[in-house]
């Protein structure tokens, strides 16, 4: 299990405060740390039927590069829309170049427009592409989608 | 192989501020970067939505004049009734290119950029205190206005070059941990 690392990491005092103080000596290892990076992406939902122009009403699915996580691992997934639109059918799912799943998929009625928990501990998935998948009605909407990225740094 | 390590003024200003940071704990300070061309009178760039961020920094480069135009090796004819606005902000409901919202956006920078020459800025956001609700989106939002109220298009070769630096704290992991988890942690 991942260790879950609080996503709340507000410094205790103004950054560099220590400026001038003695620093510490250097340890002649090196150190290990995990840090939680966002990755995120903004996609236009008026693109959903990709080539196709958009008929009202139809649902179209398209596949939107997310990233290659490389060496890190996903954590989490949020995301929020521009504008409170409804949709007959609305869901999202992370997959692979293939098609593949790598996460359950999440449906909803209201496109939401407040940050929301998509998905959870997705874990490591190599280093393929991600996508996330978008099965919707093209409108006039943007789709705000952040990846908690866990990363080892070495130091 | 050696990384690649570009030596300017921006460059060396990021060098200082991490080793401010790594006087403390194990900060990573994480460049989010957006760009804004030629014009349709500004636009939105999006940061990020859901986490918890420290915003550090702000880098902010024009290499060209935003509204003057090239005369040989000089520019000439800048616009004075340009005005060139950055902010960062969390707008309730994100607007698309058009005047700013003065009701539900919060507000991190806002910062007026010369439209008639070269500029290079560096803003500290540290220490204002403002804290970034994970709940809205944050936005890079670019504004230009004629003081006639008019937007207007920029110079076609312009780009605003805009890196916003969040300070990320990293956990301490003993060493058999650091094994990249799987996929079902």
């Amino acid at each position: 299990m991942v260790d879950f690392i609080p996503r709340v990491i507000a410094p205790m005092q103004p950054l560099g405060a220590e400026v001038g103080s003695p620093a510490q000596p250097e340890s002649p290892w090196r150190r290990l740390y995990r840090v939680i990076v966002p990755v995120s992406r903004a996609i236009d939902l008026e693109t959903v039927s990709g080539e196709v122009v958009p008929v009202p009403g139809t649902i179209y699915q398209y596949d939107y590069f997310l990233m290659h996580p490389s060496d890190g691992a996903i954590q989490r997934v949020w995301f929020a829309a521009s504008t409170p639109a409804e949709q007959s059918e609305f869901s999202v799912q992370l997959v692979n170049r293939d098609g593949e799943e790598l996460s359950e998929g999440r449906s909803f009625t209201e496109l939401p427009t407040a940050a929301t928990s998509l998905f959870e501990q997705v874990g490591a998935i190599g280093s393929e592409a991600v996508f996330f998948r978008v099965n919707a009605e093209a409108q006039v909407a943007i789709l705000y989608v952040t990846v908690e990225l866990l990363l080892n740094e070495a130091r | 192989m050696r990384g690649f390590v570009p030596s300017d003024y921006l460059s060396d200003l990021i060098k200082e501020r991490r080793k401010q940071l790594k006087l403390s704990d194990p900060w990573v300070l994480l460049p989010i970067p957006c760009v804004f061309g030629v014009g349709e009178g500004g636009g939105d760039r999006f940061l990020s939505i859901g986490m918890e961020l420290y915003l550090d920094s702000v880098l902010i480069h024009i290499d060209v004049p935003l509204t003057a135009v090239e005369s040989g090796e000089r520019w000439r004819d800048a616009d004075s009734k340009i005005s060139v606005n950055l902010r960062i902000v969390q707008p309730l409901t994100p607007l698309g290119v058009g005047p700013f919202s003065a009701i539900g956006e919060s507000i991190v920078i806002n910062q007026s950029l010369p439209s008639d020459e070269p500029d290079i800025r560096f803003l500290d956001v540290r220490g204002t205190g403002f804290v970034i609700d994970p709940l809205r989106p944050l936005l890079c939002r670019l504004r230009v206005y004629h003081l006639g109220g008019l937007l207007i298009s920029l110079n076609p070769k312009a780009r605003i070059c805009v890196t916003s630096l969040f300070a990320v704290r990293g956990k301490e992991v003993a060493k058999d941990e650091g094994k990249r988890p799987g996929p079902n942690g």
